[in-house]
C-alpha cells in the first residue's frame, strides 16, 4: 500500500531523454565561476564599503542561500512526511513546511552568509585560497553531474535534487576542508611563544579595519578566533603537552574552516537550486 | 559544438580567475595616523588629532607649575630672610656699644686721619662693622645654607611639577593604552617614542645642577659691611660726613687743649718729673675727656645712628632678596621651560614627522 499511489515512489511523467545534469555542467560552472568572481570583487572592496552596501550584499547572499536551503528543507520534509504520515493525514499539509521552516532556514542562511562574507574579506587577495575556490567550483559541478547520472534512474525524482545537492556538497566539501587544513599546516605563523593572550588578541584584531562597523567587528572576531588557536598551539607545544591536547586545537581549526566551506557550498547550491529537478517541486 | 563552446568558455574563465587571483590588492580602510608612545613602561597609541591638545595641556601645566613654585619659593625666601637678618639686627646694640666706646672712637679718628691723609680710612670702620655684625653672627655660612636650601626647593618644585604632569598624562592617555608590541622583550621597538626618557633624562641631568647654588651675583661673598654703611649714609652722606669731620677735628683740638690744662693743674712739680707727671696726668685727662665726649655723642646720636644702620640693613636685605628672587625665577623658568620645549617638540605632529623622516624608522603609524 505504501508503494501504491505514493508520490515518492510513483514513476514520474518525465521524458526518458531529459538531459541529465551532465549536460548542464558548463552552464552551472559558468554560473558558479561568476559567483566566485562576485565574491572576489566584494573582497577587494569589502573593507571600504559603507555599511549600507555591506548590508545589501549580505541580504542578497542570504536570499540566494535561503533559496537553496528552503527548497532542500522542504524536499527533506516531504520525504519525512511520506515516511511517517499517511497521505490522507491532515498533518501532511500542516507539516508541509511553511513560515517556521522559512524562518529557521532564513536564520541559517543569514549566519552562513555573514560567515562567508567576513571570511572572504579576511582571506584578502591571497591567491592560494581563491584558486582553491575555483577548483571547488569544478569539483562541485562534476560531483553533482556524476550524482545526477548515478541517481537518474534509481532515485525518486522528488528527492533526487536533495541527493544531488548533498553529494555535490560533501564531495567538494571534504576535499576543500582537507586542502584548507593542509594549507593552515604549512602556512608560516607569527611567533606568539613569548606573548600574552591579551597581546596576541589585541595585535591580531588591530590589523582588522573596515569602514563598516559590522565588517570590522566581524573580521576582528574571526581574527581573534584564529589568533587564539595559534597562541594555544604554540603555548601547548612550548609546554610539551600531550598530542591529544594539540589535536583539540586542530578541531577548532577544522570547525572554522568547515564553516567557511559549508557556507560557500550552500551558496553554490543556492545559485543552482531549482536546476536539478524535472519540473515538479 | 555547444559543449565544446561551453568548455572553452569555462576554461577561459578558469584561466582568468587563476592568473587574476593575486593581481589586485585589497583596498585598506583609511586609518588616522597615530603616534606610538611609551610612558611609565606602558604603551599607548595616540591619534594624531589629540597631540596638539596634549601638547597644550603640558605647556599649561608647566607654566602653572612654575608660577606656583615661584610663589612657594617667595614665601620661603621671605621667611629665610627674616631668619637670616634677625641675629644681625640683634647684634646692632653690641656694635653701637663698640662704636660709642674708646676703641670705636679711636678707630673712627684713625680712619678720619687716614682719610685726611688720602688713604682709605673708612675701611677701618667698615671692617669692624663687618666683623661685629656679620662675622660674629656667621652670616655668610647661613646665607650659603639659605641659598642651597632655596636651590633644593626649586628643584623639588620642578620635580613636583613633573610628577603632576606625569599623572596628568597617564590619565589623559588612559583611553589609548595598548598591550606592548609582540616580541618587545627581545628587540626594542624603534617606532615607539619613549616619554620616560624625555622626562626622567632631563631631570637626572638637572638634578645635579639643582643641588648647586643659585649662582647669585657675588656668590663668593657679599660685602655686607660696606653695603650697610653705604645704605645707612646714603641719605645723610653730605651733612653726616662734614659733621663727622668737624666732630673729629673738634674733638682732637678740644681734647688736646683740655688735656694740657688738666695736666698742668694736676702736676705742680717742675723739671723732668714734671714732664713725666704732666704726660701721665695729661693722658689720663685726655682719656677722661674723651670718654665724656663719647658719652655725650652717644646720648645725642645713638638712636639716629641705630635707625640709619637698621635702614641700611633693610636695604641690604631687600637687595639680597631681589637677587634671590630673580635667580629662583630664572632657575624655575629654565627647568620648566626646557621640559615644555622638549614635550612640544615631541608631541607636535610636524616635528614628529620630521624626526621620523630623519630617523628612517618612522614613529607615526598608519594602521
Amino acid at each position: 500500500m505504501l508503494c501504491q499511489n505514493n508520490p515518492m515512489t510513483m514513476t514520474s511523467p518525465v521524458r526518458l531523454h531529459t538531459p541529465p545534469e551532465q549536460h548542464r555542467i558548463a552552464r552551472h560552472a559558468a554560473l558558479l565561476l561568476i559567483c566566485v568572481a562576485a565574491l572576489w570583487l566584494f573582497m577587494l572592496q569589502g573593507r571600504v564599503l559603507a555599511a549600507g552596501w555591506v548590508v545589501l550584499i549580505w541580504m542578497v547572499v542570504t536570499l540566494v542561500m535561503l533559496r537553496g536551503l528552503f527548497l532542500r528543507a522542504r524536499i527533506r520534509r516531504r520525504a519525512w512526511r511520506s515516511a511517517y504520515l499517511y497521505p490522507e493525514s491532515p498533518w501532511n499539509r500542516r507539516l508541509r513546511g511553511g513560515l517556521c521552516l522559512f524562518i529557521v532556514q532564513l536564520i541559517k542562511a543569514g549566519v552562513l552568509a555573514a560567515v562567508l562574507l567576513l571570511t572572504v574579506v579576511r582571506i584578502g587577495a591571497a591567491p592560494g585560497v581563491w584558486r582553491l575556490m575555483l577548483v571547488a567550483v569544478l569539483l562541485f559541478v562534476l560531483a553533482r553531474a556524476r550524482a545526477d547520472r548515478v541517481f537518474w534512474r534509481d532515485a525518486s525524482p522528488a528527492y533526487r535534487p536533495e541527493l544531488v545537492a548533498r553529494v555535490g556538497q560533501w564531495g567538494a566539501g571534504v576535499v576543500l576542508v582537507f586542502c584548507l587544513l593542509l594549507w593552515a599546516l604549512v602556512q608560516p605563523q607569527p611567533d606568539f611563544r613569548e606573548a600574552t593572550l591579551e597581546q596576541v588578541l589585541w595585535h591580531v584584531t588591530d590589523r582588522e579595519r573596515a569602514v563598516s562597523v559590522a565588517v570590522e567587528k566581524g573580521t576582528q572576531w574571526l581574527a581573534a578566533w584564529q589568533g587564539l588557536e595559534q597562541w594555544v598551539v604554540q603555548q601547548i607545544t612550548a609546554a610539551d603537552q600531550p598530542y591529544w591536547v594539540r589535536a583539540g586545537v586542530w578541531v577548532s581549526v577544522l570547525v572554522r574552516q568547515s564553516l567557511f566551506v559549508v557556507s560557500l557550498l550552500v551558496l553554490f547550491n543556492g545559485v543552482l537550486a531549482g536546476r536539478l529537478h524535472d519540473g515538479r517541486r | 559544438m555547444r559543449h565544446g563552446l561551453g568548455a572553452v568558455v569555462i576554461c577561459a574563465l578558469l584561466a582568468a580567475g587563476w592568473h587574476g587571483a593575486g593581481a589586485f590588492q585589497q583596498r585598506e580602510a583609511p586609518r588616522e595616523a597615530r603616534l606610538h608612545l611609551v610612558f611609565d613602561g606602558t604603551h599607548y597609541r595616540v591619534p594624531q588629532s589629540r597631540l596638539p591638545e596634549l601638547q597644550a595641556r603640558s605647556g599649561i601645566w608647566f607654566r602653572q607649575g612654575a608660577t606656583l613654585g615661584q610663589e612657594g619659593l617667595e614665601a620661603r625666601l621671605e621667611r629665610g630672610m627674616v631668619r637670616l637678618f634677625e641675629p644681625v639686627e640683634n647684634q646692632l646694640p653690641t656694635f653701637l656699644d663698640w662704636y660709642y666706646s674708646l676703641g670705636g672712637e679711636y678707630t673712627r679718628l684713625s680712619g678720619w686721619a687716614l682719610e685726611t691723609l688720602g688713604f682709605e680710612g673708612r675701611a677701618l670702620v667698615v671692617g669692624r662693622t663687618e666683623e661685629l655684625l656679620f662675622e660674629e653672627t656667621d652670616f655668610q655660612a647661613r646665607l650659603a645654607a639659605l641659598e642651597r636650601g632655596l636651590a633644593t626647593d626649586a628643584g623639588r618644585y620642578a620635580q613636583r611639577t613633573l610628577k603632576g604632569w606625569r599623572r596628568m598624562m597617564r590619565a589623559a592617555l588612559a583611553d589609548y593604552e595598548v598591550p606592548p608590541p609582540l616580541n618587545h622583550s627581545r628587540e626594542n621597538n624603534s617606532r615607539a617614542l619613549d616619554l620616560d626618557v624625555l622626562s626622567s633624562g632631563v631631570m637626572a641631568g638637572e638634578r645635579g645642577r639643582l643641588e648647586n647654588r643659585l649662582a647669585l651675583s657675588g656668590a663668593g661673598g657679599i660685602a655686607t659691611g660696606a653695603l650697610v654703611w653705604r645704605a645707612a649714609t646714603r641719605a645723610a652722606v653730605a651733612s653726616g660726613g662734614r659733621a663727622a669731620a668737624a666732630r673729629g677735628a673738634g674733638r682732637v683740638a678740644s681734647r688736646a687743649g683740655s688735656a694740657a690744662l688738666a695736666g698742668l693743674g694736676v702736676c705742680g712739680a717742675t723739671g723732668p718729673l714734671a714732664i713725666g707727671c704732666g704726660l701721665v696726668a695729661g693722658t689720663a685727662a685726655w682719656v677722661s675727656i674723651d670718654w665724656a665726649m663719647i658719652e655725650a655723642d652717644e646720648w645725642a646720636n645713638r638712636d639716629k645712628l641705630e635707625r640709619r644702620l637698621r635702614e641700611g640693613l633693610d636695604d641690604v636685605r631687600h637687595d639680597l632678596k631681589s637677587q634671590f628672587s630673580r635667580a629662583l625665577k630664572q632657575r624655575l623658568e629654565k627647568l620648566n621651560g626646557r621640559q615644555r620645549a622638549r614635550i612640544r617638540n615631541t608631541l607636535t605632529p610636524l616635528e614628529t614627522i620630521k624626526k621620523a623622516a630623519t630617523q628612517g624608522g618612522g614613529q607615526m603609524e598608519h594602521g
